[in-house]
């Protein structure tokens, strides 16, 4: 098939590529960083020029963009996106409903509550991952002593997602404050399961929505479900994040990785941002342990980030996911904790049992080959239009 | 409109800043520049963002190793119009031209041979042309302005 790829700058871009090519797709690609996702003439007309200048099959691109919707639908191409985030932005639902969209996500849950609302060209995919090339990578920096470097404890790799919730809740009465802190402190002892879009109920958002009219702010300060919830969600991962580095930075030799600095109370090393092709799978291979609490937002699918490192042979302390057991052995494949506080005593009878973790690293990778290759979910994303 | 110069000190580019600075600020344009030493590469995207430019003009892809923790071209993320003069033949950064590259960039050649070599070398390359034939969409004021930056540089 003659693809066109558009691509604002995803870590899966390169491995998407090789795999379309390799499965005998004509690719062509377009790249663009928008500022406004949903209105950009520019865009618009290069990307229709772009479209225009040889013959498209598809129109395929990591994520949703609005705007390539459009083009598809008035172009009558069907265009297929496969998220690697989860949850989907708000605006991004009203432009679901063009028939000639197929709209991937990783999340089963998430996918479930689009069809509750009728969306039914939103269809369920795991993401998967490119096991050869970051075994390149890791050989490579075994052979040049680089990965020596990346050796630690236990590695974190990513963004504390700094919390917005205080923010949000600062001019609400103590009622609502106690509500929304109630119910976040519900959420946190349950992985897997969506609680806040239960309790975040029409009255309360109504009831929040009145007290920001009251001070006078104007629809764009408007709160809807998705919007708290993902705040809430974000303030969650924030605490369990920060509260396992800062621990097991008190026991053991804890790296964190990540572009902005955060001022931890233990010894936690500070080892700035990782690249994502080049070092991110070093720091995995090095690293005897791997913590990689999910975003809380995402309910039951496996994160990128997951993949990345069970890709590495890396040992993967991640918290109980639902998707992640079904295809994944806890004890076996990698450890999964049920609270920060098992995170932290997994933890420590790992690092100090090396052979029981030693068995672990690598283990998960007949599961990677068969059920996460690049060529498979691809052929299965794109078997309609065979 | 703000435009903004990148190239290398030993460009010929540099050697005609003060007449394309004086014509642009006559035709109501403002004007910077940043200009690197050979083989200096620290990395200028600070300085771009904070100038925010509406144009943007390159020379020999000076700044194309600046890249992002994805490998991407770092200029990528500045979201305005950009127009990459390749006037050496021997381009030190040439390879970038095979990574992704934004919509919003415009490679323009001293002529239709090298354009068309450098489109049969790296197929995805947004835009590649000649200054005779820029497309139709780029507005006059940036052809006019790229034309006096051109014609400075062949008489530098």
């Amino acid at each position: 098939m003659n693809i066109l790829f558009y691509d604002m700058g995803s870590y899966l871009y390169d491995d998407i590529l090789d795999a379309l090519k390799s499965m005998g797709h004509t690719v062509r690609t377009a790249y663009y960083h928008f500022d406004n996702r949903y209105e950009d003439d520019f865009f618009v007309d290069r990307f229709t020029r772009k479209l225009r200048e040889k013959p498209c099959d598809i129109i395929f691109s990591v994520n949703f963009f609005p705007l390539v919707a459009v083009i598809a639908h008035d172009h009558d191409i069907p265009y297929v996106s496969w998220s690697c985030d989860s949850p989907l932005a708000k605006g991004l639902e009203d432009y679901f409903d063009y028939d000639t969209n197929r709209i991937w996500l990783f999340d089963r849950a998430e996918v479930e509550t689009y069809h509750k609302k009728g969306h039914s060209n939103v269809l369920y995919s795991p993401l998967a991952v490119n096991t050869r090339r970051v075994k390149k990578v890791i050989e490579d920096g075994a052979r040049s002593g680089a990965l020596n470097k990346y050796k630690a404890d236990v590695s974190f790799v990513g963004s504390l997602y700094n919390a917005s919730l205080e923010g949000l809740i600062a001019p609400l009465d103590d009622y609502l404050k106690g509500y929304i802190e109630g119910i976040m402190n519900t959420q946190i002892e349950f992985y897997g399961t969506d609680l806040l879009s239960m309790t975040i109920t029409d009255d309360i958002l109504d009831r929040i929505n009145a007290q920001y009219a009251a001070l006078g702010n104007g629809e764009a300060d408007t709160l809807n479900r998705k919007g708290l919830a993902f705040a809430i969600q974000k303030q969650i991962t924030y605490a369990e994040r920060v509260t396992l580095i800062d621990t097991l930075g008190s026991m053991c030799d804890m790296k964190f990785y990540s572009t902005k600095e955060y001022p931890f109370e233990s010894n936690v090393r500070f080892m700035g941002p990782v690249k994502y092709h080049e070092q991110m799978p070093l720091v995995f291979a090095a690293s005897r342990l791997n913590l990689c609490p999910t975003l809380r937002s995402i309910i039951s699918g496996i994160p990128l980030r997951s993949l990345d490192i069970l890709a590495c042979d890396g040992v993967l302390l991640s918290n109980w996911q639902p998707e992640l057991a079904e295809y994944f052995t806890d004890g076996e494949d990698l450890i999964m904790y049920t609270s920060p506080e098992d995170a932290v005593e997994k933890a420590a009878w790992y690092l100090e049992n090396e052979d029981a973790r030693a068995r672990i690293a690598g283990h998960a990778q007949p599961v990677l080959e068969s059920e996460f290759n690049y060529a498979a979910k691809l052929s299965g994303i794109l078997s309609e239009f065979d | 409109m703000k435009v903004l110069m990148i190239g290398s000190t030993a460009g010929k580019l540099h050697k005609a800043e003060k007449e394309i600075k004086e014509a642009l600020e006559c035709r109501g344009h403002a004007y910077a520049g940043i200009y690197r030493a050979p083989g200096d590469v620290r990395n200028i995207m600070k300085e771009i963002r904070e100038y925010a430019p509406d144009l943007m003009i390159t020379e020999d892809l000076e700044g194309f190793e600046m890249c992002t923790l994805t490998d991407a071209v770092s200029y990528n993320l500045i979201h305005c119009r950009q127009l990459h003069l390749l006037l050496s033949g021997d381009l030190t950064n040439e390879r970038y031209l095979a990574r992704q590259l934004s919509l919003l960039m415009t490679f323009v050649c001293p002529d239709t041979d090298r354009a068309t070599a450098l489109k049969d070398k790296y197929p995805d390359i947004p835009e590649i042309t000649t200054m005779e034939k820029m497309p139709d969409d780029i507005p006059d004021e940036i052809k006019e302005i790229t034309a006096f930056v051109f014609d400075s540089h062949k008489y530098a």
